[in-house]
């Protein structure tokens, strides 16, 4: 039992971590492309505030750019850790999507503090001595309870919502219902082993196994075992779907939304990048395009005309 | 409170034979404020012959007029092109243009539905599925998942929820619906995960016109493609322009009582300035305003005499990138000739965006000229003291009209407002407005369609938030007696407003007016003559 129990979590650790990166590299190698952001952009400093741009400036181009990283940082975290644009622009979701969301991130800071735990332990820290240990042992318990209670609450409101919302039914794939119902179980299944064993030693004693390859350890509280598999089960599975959006929100916001890099002219920064994906072959077939099938570059054929295309033909 | 049946509309009906898929019951509509709180008449319905030739079973109008397939071979070929060019957008080389936004859309939208609340054309049409930015998304999500993705044949129902059927009718209504969308991107702005639902509009409208060639006449034929033929999207000619520009000058030296004169290919100039040709037509005062502001203020400026050089639309922006860098290129070039140090681009949103912000990433090297908006430059010569005003001349009412390019995708929010509050002391905002402002109904090239009863869709549907908008920012004083001007400081707006106010009568009905904010500059300067936005000539 225990070496198929750490078989698990140690495989389904790396296919979150090869799949994470995966899904990363992905669109990080995805060509330049137009830019397209919107307003706000965070990190414009007082002008986010209403958003504004540098374009507002006369002569922008020779006016030395200002990027407000605190701007951005505070509105990132803000976006986050709160969901701040769910709760402005649809409070009923947040209502059951922010105790989903902040019940994961309780959970994350839950396996942080298990990790520290667990390194105390090798450390030969007695965990329920008094001091530093039963300091983090109390916050592991907090944690893990408050994860699972507001996961748990979050999860069957959203299910709720996709069954019986008339403007989600017919949106709803089998698979939503089976992402949100399986990551019910694992909060279930938390909140079980807490209730057996308040300050989840079962669990951080398995984290301290999982470090020291005690691949032979099996916590003796079933729930324990449970929610181990199935939460092993969850990490590597939501970078395989469409959950995978905490990665590419990253580049949704600063590569899209917030992207506003100017190419700014006499400088031209993005000369080499727009050199090459101006000699990318394309294949579009309408006759104002290509209407004898002849490989050409954007280059090309950004600059024919379209009228003489017509007599070619 | 319940829905209305017949706002209803399941995905999986999308493909089904029908004469109409879904209809926008005048009854159900958002409703609006006095003199407009009444019914929506029926629509005008479209013609036999009109639905005989073309898919026109979408709504109650019809724009991209995609011919009906004669044969089963014909309707084969539409699907085999479609999903050709919904391939080629996913790949680098065929677009890399928007790869990253489609992609991060396609694969990640939560479909929470966040979005839909925040579309003025779902609010508007009384909250219809068929115009949420998700449907239509959903849709082409599940083709592409479906038929193109490598996993789609294997997870069908688990992982799209059901398989869509992929006929020429599902085909040509996608393309239809893909102009249903203003794309404002007020939904993108929205969503929490940065999903970009009207990306995959306009991607949907470049599958059409990059690999079908099917386009609507007004973006390609008479737009585009004629202005690169001739050099405007009107069919005039450098000549005609130059000569309209010439009657212009003479007409406003007569208004303002200046002697105006517009300068010409004049090399080396410090300015550009490139107007959206279409106001040559339609305002005239707006051109006259220009180089009334300018010459008082002694620019040194010029505009172009060369084709594509004294015009900055760039309808590609809507539907096609090439023809949007053909287009761009040739714009530059023209500056690039004159040698002047920098581009100003008049009243027009998309222009101003596709040139500063879409551009950004084609032009390089020389072509990588200079460029702003004309708002900065207007607010440093009403603060800094070039003109001579008096803001007393425009005591009547003024709303300002924020156009989502400049505003929302761009990010100038200040300038024309702190113009604005100078010279107009009974200025007001609209709710909501700066970058949390509504369409005008008529962007992504709407503001120029009007065949069939599309007109009437841009009215009842698009326009609809916009209007109502304007009448609550005048719900103090919305009585025909208190003449009143909202501000639209974009041709395509100005042009869509122009058109709604008309509809509903609304100069006569409620003392509503619209024009640009150079017009509010020149009616507020001192040595000029009085009345530039003369009240008398509103018909």
């Amino acid at each position: 039992m225990g070496p198929i129990l750490h078989l698990l979590t140690y495989v389904c650790m790396i296919v979150f971590v090869v799949a994470v990166v995966h899904k990363f590299n992905e669109y990080n190698k995805m060509p330049m492309h137009l830019r397209w952001e919107l307003y706000p952009v965070a990190h414009e400093g007082k002008k986010a505030s209403y958003g504004g741009s540098y374009f507002e400036e006369v002569d922008w181009w020779e006016k030395e750019r200002t990027v407000d990283m605190g701007t951005e940082m505070k509105q990132m975290s803000q976006e986050i850790l709160f969901l701040a644009a769910v709760k402005e622009h649809n409070p009923k979701l947040w209502l059951r999507t922010f105790p989903f969301h902040f019940g994961m991130y309780s959970l994350i800071g839950f396996l942080m503090l298990l990790i520290a735990g667990a390194l105390l332990g090798v450390a030969g820290v007695d965990m329920s001595g008094g001091g530093f240990g039963t300091v983090v042992g109390t916050l592991t318990a907090i944690a893990g309870f408050a994860g699972a209670v507001l996961g748990a609450i979050g999860a069957l409101g959203l299910i709720a919502r996709r069954l019986f919302d008339e403007d989600l039914k017919d949106f709803t794939k089998p698979s939503d219902i089976f992402n949100l119902v399986f990551l019910l179980s694992v909060f279930l299944l938390m909140a079980a082993t807490g209730a057996s064993d308040p300050y989840f030693t079962g669990l951080r004693e398995y984290v301290q196994s999982i470090i020291t390859f005690n691949i032979n350890y099996v916590p003796s509280n079933p729930a324990a075992v449970g929610a181990i598999a199935l939460a092993s089960l969850v990490v590597a599975y939501i970078p395989l779907t469409h959950m995978a959006h905490f990665v590419v929100k990253y580049f949704t916001y600063h590569n899209i939304r917030w992207d506003d890099r100017p190419n700014v002219p006499g400088k031209d920064p993005m000369g080499d990048q727009i050199a090459e994906v101006l000699q990318y072959e394309i294949t579009w077939a309408a006759s104002h395009i290509n209407p004898n099938g002849t490989k050409k570059t954007w280059a090309e054929a950004a600059t024919e005309n379209p009228e003489e295309l017509k007599e070619s033909k | 409170m319940a829905k209305p049946k017949d706002t209803k509309l399941s995905l999986n009906d999308f493909g089904k034979p029908c004469d109409r898929l879904a209809h926008m019951n005048p009854e159900n509509l958002m409703p609006m404020s006095r003199p407009l709180d009444c019914r929506e008449p029926e629509w005008s319905p479209l013609k036999e012959e009109t639905k005989e030739k073309y898919m026109a079973s979408l709504d109650d109008t019809l724009v991209l007029n995609i011919p009906r397939p004669q044969s089963k071979r014909e309707e084969q070929e539409l699907v085999r092109k479609f999903l050709s060019g919904v391939e080629k957008l996913f790949q680098k080389n065929n677009n890399w243009t928007f790869l990253q936004p489609l992609v991060s859309t396609v694969e990640h939208c939560a479909k929470c539905q966040t979005c839909s609340d925040s579309c003025h054309i779902y609010e508007s049409s009384g909250k219809h599925d068929m115009y949420r930015p998700t449907y239509r998304s959903e849709i082409f999500r599940r083709i592409y998942q479906d038929y193109i993705h490598p996993s789609g044949r294997y997870h069908k129902t688990w992982k799209n929820g059901g398989e869509i059927k992929l006929s020429w009718l599902t085909v040509a209504r996608l393309g239809e619906l893909s102009y249903r969308c203003n794309i404002c991107r007020r939904c993108a702005q929205s969503c929490p995960i940065g999903a970009d639902n009207s990306v995959v509009a306009r991607e949907i409208r470049k599958v059409f016109s990059q690999e079908l060639g099917i386009h609507t006449v007004e973006l390609h034929d008479n737009g585009s493609m004629l202005q690169l033929k001739v050099g405007y999207s009107t069919g005039m000619n450098p000549e005609i322009v130059k000569d309209n520009i010439e009657f212009i000058d003479e007409d406003m030296s007569e208004k303002t009582g200046m002697k105006l004169e517009t300068p010409w290919d004049k090399k080396g100039a410090d300015i550009l300035l490139i107007h959206n040709a279409g106001e040559i037509m339609a305002w005239p005062e707006n051109i006259g305003a220009f180089t009334a502001i300018f010459q008082s203020a002694g620019l040194n400026w010029t505009m172009s005499s060369e084709a594509l050089g004294y015009d900055n639309i760039n309808y590609g922006l809507f539907y096609d990138d090439v023809q949007f860098a053909r287009v761009v290129i040739k714009h530059f070039q023209c500056a690039q000739k004159l040698g002047v140090r920098k581009i100003v681009f008049g009243e027009c949103g998309h222009a101003t965006k596709a040139a500063m912000i879409i551009a950004d990433r084609i032009l390089t090297g020389d072509l990588n000229i200079p460029r702003e908006s004309c708002f900065p430059l207007l607010k440093q010569l009403v603060e800094g003291g070039s003109l001579k005003l008096d803001p007393s001349s425009n005591n009547f009412p003024v709303t300002l009209h924020d156009p989502c390019n400049l505003v929302r995708l761009m990010g100038i929010v200040q300038p024309q407002r702190d113009v604005i509050k100078k010279i107009c002391p009974k200025f007001r905002e609209m709710t909501p407005h700066g970058v949390n402002n509504y369409c005008c109904g008529g962007g992504s090239g709407f503001a120029i369609h009007s065949g069939h009863n599309f007109e009437e869709w841009r009215f009842k549907i698009s326009g609809r938030k916009k209007l109502s908008q304007i009448l609550n920012a005048f719900s103090d004083c919305i009585e025909p007696e208190t003449k009143k001007y909202v501000c639209a400081p974009c041709s395509n707006c100005k042009g869509q407003i122009r058109d709604i106010l008309g509809h509903y009568n609304l100069w006569n009905d409620a003392g509503i007016t619209y024009g640009g904010l150079v017009e509010l500059i020149v009616n507020a300067m001192t040595d000029v003559k009085p009345n530039y936005i003369d009240w008398d000539e509103i018909i």
